[in-house]
């Protein structure tokens, strides 16, 4: 009996229970009601770092067995190449430069970037050709000399870096020109988050005028840098030059 | 007397088996009205034609109806009284709740050739020149009375002081621009604190377009550079939060919004629960009397095998 009365009340309560859940549950459903949405971004990472550094020509020179191949000018003796005038950056059989000129794009922005190499490049030349004076002063025509090719005296070495230390290109050729129309050719896109590093990384040129050449060009070279006194000037060139101008730019 | 007890038995078995037969399809009904919530029938077409129930004939096609247009037509829901208010802010993939994370900003964006231009490295949702979005974000009075509702914006920069060149402008469904214009887009200053206040009649909806840019030739491409250089060192953030409030109007009747589409059921919500609350009760019921009288049985049968022992 006394369980029975128990079963009924329980049985009540249940009931009631669920009558007045519904009831506060739409009372509730009164009140003022709100919502918020939000949503944050950050600027995409550009970060790309272009760099340059050494130098390719020196105003003088020291002996190879004497360390660096360029030096700081003190005076006009010093060294055993010396332009005689600071800053008049000079280039002559026995001298070089192994530390070289340096340049490259680093970092993996988070835009789609173009990379545009603007180079340009000249070298001394002397044309092949018959008949070369030995010098620019003697009178004995036959004292001369031929070229079955062309003469680059200064020989360019382009070593690029794109992880795991410089190593040499040897597609880029052995003068400036060439080197400045390989460079040209790099000119690419590059999808967002491309590290560059690893796709262009950084890049050396070095160069070296043999001492032991062609000892007849090289010195009518030098002679003609004395005297610039050949009656065709198209066939040489005493001025090397290179420039090197890289842009990265976000493209849409 | 066993077999007529038998036959009770059964017979207080069947009623339970109905009643759970009962139970059990009216909570796949209720399940089933659960679908209204889940699914966006905001681009849907209304199967009967008018969504009030038919009584406002003249908002039958008022996709486009503004809110003015409409607080009129009130009489037909004089005689209702409001007694169950019900608003919800969503967008195409989530019901706002608090704060809720939602898709104004990307990870990534592509350009007009399906080419990913921008991309974040880490999965977080970044910005740069060039990139921009749009994001819609819908109002529903769910309930059966009108509501007056305000939306907030606020758009801010972190660290503070840092200026993000982002533009923006949000309009309204019906035309009205509460941040820039239809040529002009509006800085962050004047997308933070932009605001719009109306009213949404019951069961009625509107929607908002915030629209963003980050110029591509801002014409600064310094500045933005420096951005995106500095971006590398820190984290240069741009928030958008939206703020909905609704509260029944003083006006229950009001009629202002885009009418939802009506999708043909009107079963009663609270008629469905009812029965299944019913039914449930009744079946516990019959199950305790049911025992009762096995009980009650078993002990008549004790006794009657007990003075036939005697």
């Amino acid at each position: 009996m006394k369980k029975n009365t128990m079963m009924r009340i329980a049985s009540v309560l249940l009931v009631v229970v669920l009558l007045t859940t519904s009831v506060i549950s739409g009372t509730f459903a009164k009140y003022v009601t709100s919502g918020s949405a939000a949503d944050t971004a950050r600027v995409a990472e550009f970060g790309v770092v272009i760099s340059a550094g050494g130098q390719l020509f020196g105003d003088t020179y020291k002996a190879v067995g004497e360390g660096n191949s360029i030096v700081a000018w003190s005076n006009a003796s010093a060294g055993t190449v010396n332009s005689g005038t600071e800053d008049d950056n000079v280039v002559a059989p026995g001298t070089l430069n192994n530390d070289g000129l340096t340049f490259g794009v680093v970092g993996a922005p988070e835009v789609k970037v173009a990379v545009d190499f603007a180079v340009t490049g000249s070298d001394i030349i002397l044309k092949q050709g018959t008949g070369y004076n030995k010098t620019t002063t003697s009178t004995n025509t036959t004292d001369t000399f031929d070229l079955a090719t062309d003469y680059n005296p200064v020989i360019f070495t382009l070593s690029q870096d794109i992880g795991g230390g410089y190593t040499a290109v040897a597609a880029a050729g052995d003068t400036l020109e060439e080197i400045a129309a390989y460079l040209n050719g790099l000119d690419a896109e590059y999808a967002p988050n491309t590290d560059l590093a690893t796709k262009i990384g950084s890049f050396k040129i070095t160069w070296a005028w043999a001492f032991d050449g062609n000892d007849d060009a090289d010195t009518l070279l030098g002679d003609l840098a004395v005297n610039n006194a050949l009656t065709d000037t198209a066939n040489y060139n005493l001025a090397t030059e290179f420039s090197v101008n890289i842009s990265v730019t976000q493209i849409d | 007397m066993k077999k007529s007890n038998k036959r009770k038995s059964g017979a207080v078995w069947l009623v339970v088996l109905i009643l759970f037969i009962c139970v059990a399809a009216t909570t796949m009904a209720f399940l089933s009205r659960l679908d209204n919530f889940l699914l966006d029938d905001s681009g849907a077409i209304s199967l009967l034609g008018d969504s009030d129930n038919g009584k406002d004939k003249d908002n039958q096609s008022s996709a486009t109806q503004s809110g003015s247009e409409n607080a009129g037509s009130t009489s037909q829901q004089g005689n209702k009284k409001p007694t169950n208010p019900g608003f919800e802010a969503s967008d195409n993939n989530t019901v706002w709740s608090t704060n809720t994370k939602v898709e104004i900003f990307r990870i990534s964006y592509e350009n007009g050739e399906k080419v990913v231009t921008v991309q974040s490295d880490g999965g977080d949702k970044v910005i740069a020149p060039g990139t921009e979005n749009s994001y819609v974000f819908k109002l529903k009075n769910t309930g059966d009375v009108a509501l007056d509702y305000t939306v907030e914006i606020d758009a801010f920069c972190t660290p503070q002081g840092t200026e993000i060149p982002i533009e923006s402008r949000v309009n309204r469904y019906d035309g009205k621009w509460i941040a820039g214009s239809g040529t002009e887009y509006a800085d962050v200053a004047q997308l933070d604190k932009a605001e719009d206040s109306a009213t949404l009649g019951a069961g009625r909806y509107t929607y908002y377009t915030l629209d963003w840019l980050w110029e591509f030739e801002s014409g600064d491409d310094e500045r933005d550079t420096a951005l995106g250089n500095l971006a590398t060192e820190q984290d240069l953030l741009f928030t958008i939060v939206i703020k909905t409030t609704a509260t029944e109007s003083a006006n229950p009747n009001d009629q202002s919004g885009i009418s939802a589409p009506q999708m043909g059921d009107n079963t009663h919500f609270t008629l469905l629960i009812t029965l299944a609350i019913c039914s449930f009760v009744v079946m516990i019921s019959l199950i305790i009397y049911e025992r009762r009288e096995k009980r009650r049985e078993n002990a008549e049968a004790k006794k009657v095998e007990e003075k036939e022992d005697i």
